[in-house]
């Protein structure tokens, strides 16, 4: 045994410290804060030491041996101690261990960003990613453009993603996810190991084997990963009694049983909308909260872009309840309870018969119970006709299956199904029904044994149905979760699962594709996820995800021959090359759509009715424990960090409130009290509740946010439910919204002066189709830009750009040197949003969030009007009818302007113009005046009031892009244009000897649009796409009239009327 | 008969008739040389106590953010950037009336030049330290300096507030060299009396002690700072000369500092803010307030020290009858300001303006105009102007109403601009609010102590228009020149 120095915290030897033994510690940081150091020595950090004294096998350390302090070892610690306190000046820093690369990883070069293609499932969907890597720690998620949920039909040369994705790299280093396996019998919660764990549960199962586990309930979310439906296969293999339970708090179960019952297979439609002329959605946020919302956006987007005036646009009638982001994009829209919507497409269905779809005829016979303006029968259905086979209906999955058997049916009569609607059947057959599975394990939960793998029924059952209980009646019940949530606090066992970044698997996208999901990342808090801990279960010990997912491949493929290049192939390109088997054309059974109608259950259409949407940020209240989602404005109300129930005016002064009063929602006897939003658009006496919120277990930032609306939520009735009573309770609550709510039109807050009008302000441009075919070029009319001379000499974009000034010059004159002979042309950085393609679905928000290390600030400093977002999504109501308006969205990000207001204001030339027009920050320079965010006309400055990036805990360091500084308090900041990312292009095309080429360069926004509204790109090449977009004849600058001279152009947001439909929609 | 004190044209005497030198040098000097009154210790204890609450606020405020205020985007300036324009406003009165009055030989500022001076210097105190302070990162606040450095970085000169940095701190330069210029001659009279009480303690009591090295410390401080003035005649010809020519260059400072102040705004594209009215606007608004604060002072010491005789009711009624023209100045302006927002059919600045007087902040405007605009049209009579108990309130009230029209320009326009999804609403926290009192701490404190240790009025300024310093007092010359119905009239007053 060597000799060892005395170090402090061996002291203590083998022995139990005891109560008054002094603290100890293992390093300065422990000492420092030894709760953050024993959090990183649980995940595995590098750098942090686990305790070798109390290790036997890193030798025997006597008490005698550490606290002798002989002469020898007391002078070496003395010189060494002083040795340091001088070496270290006055400045006392805590120790910090680094380990060198000495075998760096293949590939892998420091400072330069790796990218990976994985896959990410939400919501029955899987969207294909490429996920980019510094140095081992992934910071940035993107889509793939070789994967059809992210880049349908290749209309891309980069993949879309939606909110839920860009902010999955955020729950990767989730401060909040569980690490260990807590295992709790009678309220007591011990932390056990993995091995515990497994022989735990070996032995409970092996004892179940006995009777088939018939005992044994899989409680599981819907299956999209192959390999998955394998274990599950092989868990029935051993135990052939054991049932399977999928449950999900948003499914689209009535979908496929609607489908059935029209065409005898479950399926789902699958709309190619970039084909469809005219769309009509019966309740469907087909672009944002329905499964496959990433390439919707992206096909209907196609359908509906305009290059010029000979470009032909789709049209969209939207009939909802609720003002979603669907509904926002409609060219006509009409409000509707969702009750009512069966009868309406009954109605339109009687029309579209007595008006030639004679296959109709044989479904309805009369048209349905609600009363709707004529135009939305006879003009609706004139337009579904004279464009057969060009058209597409589509039903919201919280329709009842009658609604979706009937839509089958009129799409087939309206000859639809032709290529443009197709049908896809979901990866698991079995047909159970979510609402009954989950009422099935409660029934029989008695000394039962349940798994459930994923999911959080506990939180987000319906009310009427006590998952609790049940895991209390099991005998053994397991969950599984990334969070140790409400779930898992009735569960016997807690089994932490890791993250889709950090584990192998499959997904299996709406469409058909298939992709590997590879981690990125060894899990940083342990885990393992659904297949790893099935295919433990079903006691086959080789069920490790990466042996699992090959095994998939393989057996795709048929033959193992060349199996190892399409492995790599898959990984690489992110989509696995397989014989898809070719679904068989549908054909409607008009006999089982009559049937689906005759027996569509009744809603009551007394009282109030309720609409439980899954929000479009938390979703179903997985995704609540990410700030920057709970920070995102809502696409409609732009409320953040809480729910609220959404309802018209009507309703309101019906009720008695106004936005941000307190109601009570009784159903029966159950009842929540949440505050009210009026959403101009609402159907009346309908109530809009977001599912997600009100989280108990969840973490730190989910917490006690918002209501849970679970609890008058019943499982007959998942969608929408009718007959319920609504009061004011007469208390208010405080709602932050990012924006007034009745912004542009219907400004009713100032006393006397009455409406801002939009005519007055043209900032989002919006036109109609047929003004745009009279004069292309309208928006630039309502924004000119002024003809008078600037102030300071234009700066030329186009000449070469002289040599950066070199060494130190006092002189107050800048000494301007002639640029080289070889100099390269400049550069003249632009981006084009196009208005009518942009959905507003926030995505471009969380994108730069996670690109650019923005700080999230929370709900109070919100409500002070000071969130950090560089991006905004601007929404206004348009037109004269608040229960009926359009809506335009607008992102508005730093403008780069020519002329920029913030440059001349700054007294210490902070933010100033970079040769290729960029408007820059340099935030070292900036002391913080705040001057030039008064003078900037688009308030897009955003100010480090406080410390909002504050002290970041270790792992939430490890999302950072560290290409991008972090803001220290005190300092402005702003949109770059991701001037990083422009920075990363240029020095890889100058090693390349050449100019960055067209489409190259795409900032954070722009990359993560699922409908391609932003363009960048260079404006001194007229050949460049955003050159094209800016020549567009629908383009304008923001608030051109002030002689900014963006360099940021809009184009303006046309909406394609139907002339029939009469104007009261129509805008200026 | 008695002599009368200087006059001008038709008007009645600028000091009390029977004044003598000795009388006003007893009067002024006695101040600083008696203990204080208890009165001065209460006044000095609550200024004092405030100080310090802006000494901790201030630190909690550097230590955490300017988040602790209430700003926020889009209103990015609020209480902070208007102190700062109220202070420097109020600092005006004393360069207009020391400098530009003596220019124009107006010798009733004599009585309360210095008062002014040293409020001026004061002020400019406290509105210097706000846009210090709400810097983001105040430590790196010399920053806007054109200092040469190896970074080859120099200041924006664009921009409005490197404008302000040069403006402000030229006025305070140039004030305080002013000032101090036309203290020598009576730090000179402190310091001679301070001797001659030595002398005299000298020949009582030779054991020395206590009184007499406070005597001697007091002695070689106004010594050092009257920089050896012996009274002659040399002394005085250079004095003079020094003193027109810094009130010469204060003169155009009175204009530029306000004007400078006003391109802050009036330079930048928000509506409300981009007007060419605002700088004449801007320095008539400053003159007004500064007269206003330069008031409720003078009253308050008048009283508190009895110079009833060096400041009488005319000078009140002159300054209230400055306060007057340019209080009607400043009305005009702000219809201007409406009239061509209408004419201009700018919709944001239509809107703007529109928002100001009916919108969120309609209090805030209408306190304005009614403290700003109708007050001070009062003064149209005389039996107000003359009125003390009016004449206070009326001045405190006018500085109520120009910091609501800093507030009022500042705060309107950010909260309400272009975008209206990008508007907002402003709350002050209470760091805005005790940072607001505590620079009225700092202020008082500094008042308090130079009441205390120096002359506050100019007792050589004084002297000039009694009396005796008439070349021919004392030879009776003019009595045959002396209409009879004057004298008649002077007698009366005598």
């Amino acid at each position: 045994m060597t000799k060892r120095l005395p170090v402090l915290g061996q002291a203590s030897g083998a022995a139990a410290p005891k109560a008054n033994t002094p603290r100890v510690w293992r390093s300065l940081e422990e000492q420092s804060d030894p709760k953050r150091y024993r959090e990183l020595a649980k995940a595995g950090e590098g750098g942090v030491q686990v305790d070798v004294a109390r290790d036997p096998s890193a030798g025997v350390t006597t008490p005698s041996d550490t606290l002798t302090v002989t002469r020898r070892s007391f002078l070496a610690v003395a010189s060494a101690a002083t040795t340091a306190v001088a070496a270290s000046g006055c400045i006392r820093r805590p120790a910090e261990q680094i380990l060198p690369y000495t075998r760096a990883p293949e590939y892998s070069l420091p400072g330069i960003a790796l990218h990976f293609a994985t896959v990410l499932a939400h919501n029955g969907d899987a969207v294909g990613v490429l996920v980019e890597q510094h140095e081992g720690r992934p910071t940035k998620i993107e889509g793939n453009p070789q994967h059809a949920a992210s880049n349908p039909g290749r209309l891309g040369e980069w993949g879309g993603t939606d909110t839920p994705t860009q902010a999955a790299i955020l729950d990767l280093y989730d401060q909040d996810r569980s690490g260990t396996i807590a295992h709790r019998v009678d309220g007591q919660r011990d932390e056990v190991s993995w091995a515990d764990l497994d022989d735990a549960l070996a032995t409970h199962f092996a004892s179940l084997e006995a009777d088939g586990g018939a005992s044994i309930h899989v409680l599981h979310e819907p299956i999209t990963s192959p390999t998955l439906l394998r274990v599950k296969e092989a868990f029935s293999r051993r135990f052939p009694r054991a049932s399977f339970h999928p449950w999900s708090a948003v499914n689209d179960a009535n979908v496929l049983a609607g489908v059935a019952l029209a065409t005898g297979r479950r399926a789902r439609p699958l709309v190619d909308y970039s084909a469809a002329e005219v769309i009509l959605s019966l309740d469907s946020d087909f672009l944002s909260t329905e499964p496959g919302g990433v390439m919707n956006a992206r096909l209907f987007a196609a359908g509906r872009r305009i290059e010029s005036v000979r470009s032909s646009m789709n049209r969209l009638y939207v009939v909802e309840s609720t003002l979603s982001l669907t509904g926002s994009n409609a060219d006509h829209r009409l409000r509707l309870a969702s009750r009512d919507v069966l009868a309406y497409a009954r109605s339109l269905a009687h029309t579209l018969a007595s008006k030639g779809a004679s296959a109709l005829g044989a479904i309805v016979e009369g048209p349905g119970d609600v009363e709707v303006p004529s135009v939305w029968l006879d003009k609706v259905a004139d337009d579904l006709l004279a464009h057969r086979g060009r058209v597409a209906v589509v039903a919201g999955s919280r329709q009842p299956a009658a609604v979706h058997a009937l839509v089958a049916a009129i799409n087939a009569a309206l000859g639809a199904s032709s290529g443009l609607v197709r049908y896809a059947e979901p990866l698991d057959a079995s047909d159970a029904d979510p609402a009954a599975s989950l009422r099935a394990v409660v029934e029989q939960a008695d000394g039962s044994t349940i798994v459930v793998l994923g999911g959080n029924p506990v939180y987000d059952a319906p009310a009427d149905v006590d998952v609790a209980g049940a895991l209390g009646r099991a005998a053994l019940s397991i969950h599984l979760g990334s969070h140790e949530d409400e779930t898992s606090q009735h569960a016997s066992w807690h089994i932490p699962m890791s993250h889709p970044l950090e584990s192998w698997g499959d997904q299996q996208s709406l469409d058909g594709t298939i992709a590997i999901q590879q981690p990125l990342i060894a899990p940083l808090r342990g885990g393992r996820n659904a297949i790893e801990v099935l295919g433990q279960l079903a006691g086959e010990a080789s069920w490790r995800g990466y042996f699992a997912v090959r095994q998939t491949l393989a057996n795709l493929r048929g033959t193992a021959l060349g199996f190892e290049d399409a492995w790599r192939d898959a990984l690489f390109r992110g989509v696995v090359t397989y014989d898809r088997p070719r679904a068989p054309e549908p054909s409607v059974d008009a006999a089982g759509v009559r049937r689906a109608l005759d027996d569509a259950p009744a809603v009551s259409h007394e009282g109030w009715e309720v609409v439980f949407a899954p929000d479009p940020k938390v979703f179903d209240g997985r995704l609540a424990n990410n700030p920057w989602l709970q920070e995102l404005p809502d696409p409609i109300t732009k409320i953040v960090w809480d729910n609220a129930a959404m309802l018209s005016s009507a309703s309101a002064s019906e009720l008695g409130v106004t936005t941000g009063k307190l109601l009570r929602i009784t159903a029966g006897e159950r009842a929540i009290e949440i505050p009210a939003v009026v959403v101009p658009g609402h159907a009346d006496r309908s109530i809009t509740l977001n599912l997600g919120w009100g989280r108990t277990h969840s973490g730190q930032f989910a917490n006690g946010r918002g209501v849970n609306v679970s609890a008058i939520r019943t499982s007959g009735a998942l969608g929408f439910a009718g007959g319920l009573e609504v009061s004011a309770t007469g208390g208010s609550y405080d709602l932050v919204a990012t924006q007034e709510h009745h912004s542009m039109d219907v400004d009713p807050t100032i006393p006397g002066v009455g409406r801002v009008d939009m005519p007055e302000r043209p900032l989002a441009i919006v036109g109609t189709l047929a003004q745009y075919h009279e004069q292309p070029d309208f928006a630039q009319w309502r924004e000119p830009t002024p003809n008078v001379g600037p102030l300071w000499t234009d700066v030329d974009y186009q000449s070469p750009q002289a040599p950066a000034q070199g060494g130190t010059s006092w002189s107050l004159v800048p000494h301007p040197r002639p640029p080289a002979e070889n100099a390269p042309l400049r550069h003249a950085w632009g981006m084009a949003i196009d208005l009518t393609t942009c959905t507003g679905c926030n995505a471009c928000i969380v994108a730069c969030n996670a690109e650019n290390n923005v700080a999230t600030v929370g709900k109070e400093q919100v409500a002070r009007g000071r969130e950090m977002h560089w991006l905004r999504l601007d929404r206004y109501f348009v037109g004269d009818d608040t229960d009926d308006p359009a809506v335009a969205f607008q992102p508005v990000a730093c403008q780069h302007c020519e002329e920029a207001p913030c440059e001349n204001v700054c007294p210490v030339n902070a933010t100033a113009h970079s040769p290729e027009g960029l408007n820059e920050m340099a935030y070292n320079r900036c002391i913080g005046t705040r001057y030039c965010a008064n003078n900037c006309p688009y308030k897009v400055r955003r100010f480090n009031y406080l410390a909002y990036a504050g002290h970041p805990t270790e792992l939430q360091r490890m999302q950072f892009n560290p290409n991008v500084s972090v803001r220290m308090r005190g300092v402005m900041e702003k949109c770059t244009y991701c001037v990083q990312r422009i920075q990363a292009v240029k020095i890889h095309a100058r090693n390349e000897g050449r100019r960055p080429r067209d489409g190259e360069i795409v900032p954070a926004c722009a990359q993560a649009c699922p409908s391609q509204a932003i363009t960048f790109g260079d404006l001194n090449d007229p050949e460049s796409r955003v050159s094209l977009q800016v020549r567009n004849d629908r383009q304008y600058k923001l608030l051109a009239q002030v002689g900014t001279k963006p360099r940021t152009t809009y184009l303006a947001r046309i909406r394609n009327l139907n002339p029939e439909m009469g104007s009261t929609t129509e805008s200026a | 008969m008695a002599f009368t004190p200087i006059r001008e044209l038709g008007e009645t005497p600028l000091a009390k008739p029977g004044t003598s030198f000795a009388r006003v040098t007893e009067v002024v000097s006695r101040v600083t040389e008696n203990p204080a009154p208890r009165g001065w210790w209460i006044l000095f204890s609550i200024a004092a106590t405030f100080t310090g609450v802006l000494g901790l606020t201030l630190a909690y405020l550097i230590w955490m953010g300017i988040g602790t205020w209430g700003n926020n985007s889009p209103v990015a300036w609020a209480w902070d950037i208007t102190n700062f324009v109220w202070w420097i406003g109020i600092g005006h009165a004393g360069t207009l009336i020391s400098a530009v009055l003596y220019l124009f030989r107006q010798y009733w500022r004599t009585a309360i030049n210095r008062f002014a001076e040293a409020m001026t210097i004061f002020a400019v105190i406290c509105a210097l330290m706000f846009p210090t302070i709400h810097t983001g990162r105040p430590w790196h606040i010399y920053y806007p300096l054109p200092i040469p450095n190896a970074m080859n970085l120099w200041p924006n000169f664009k921009s409005p507030l490197l404008w302000d940095v040069f403006a402000v701190s030229t006025y305070f330069t140039v004030s305080l060299l002013f000032w101090y210029v036309g203290l020598i001659p009576d730090l000179a009279t402190l310091r001679d009396r301070t001797t001659k009480r030595l002398r005299a303690l000298g020949v009582l009591s030779l054991e020395g002690g206590a009184p007499r090295g406070l005597l001697q410390l007091r002695a070689a401080i106004y010594g050092g700072l009257a920089l050896g003035w012996r009274s002659s005649h040399r002394h005085w010809q250079h004095y003079e000369r020094a003193y027109l020519i810094l009130a010469a260059i204060s003169t155009p400072l009175v204009l530029s500092v306000h004007s400078v102040v006003s391109f802050d705004f009036a330079t930048s594209v928000e509506p409300g803010w981009h007007t060419t009215i605002f700088p004449p606007y801007f320095v008539a608004g400053a003159v007004f307030s500064g007269f206003a604060m330069v008031m409720t002072l003078l009253l308050i010491a008048r009283a508190v020290f009895g110079l009833h005789e060096l400041v009488t009711l005319r000078h009140l009624d002159l300054m209230n009858q400055i306060m007057l023209t340019t209080g009607s100045i400043v009305g005009y302006a702000y219809a201007m300001e409406f009239f061509i927002a209408w004419y201009s059919g700018n919709p944001y600045e239509r809107y703007c303006f529109i928002n100001r007087a009916f919108g969120d902040y309609w209090w805030a405007y209408w306190s304005m105009i009614t403290c700003n605009v109708l007050i001070p049209q009062t003064f149209w009579s005389k039996s107000l102007r003359t009125n003390l108990t009016w004449m206070f309130i009326a001045s405190i009230l006018i500085n109520i109403g120009m910091w609501f029209e800093r507030f009022v320009i500042i705060v309107t326009t950010l909260h309400r601009d272009y975008m209206v999804s990008a508007w907002g609403y402003f709350h002050p926290s209470i760091v805005d609010v005790l940072t607001y009192l505590g620079s009225f701490g700092l202020f008082f404190t500094l008042f308090l102590l130079f009441i205390r240790w120096l002359p506050m009025i100019a007792v050589a300024e004084v002297k000039m228009v009694l009396p005796e310093a008439d070349p021919h007092y004392g030879h009776d010359h003019d009595e045959h020149h002396e209409p009879a119905h004057a004298k008649a009239a002077l007698a009366e007053e005598a």
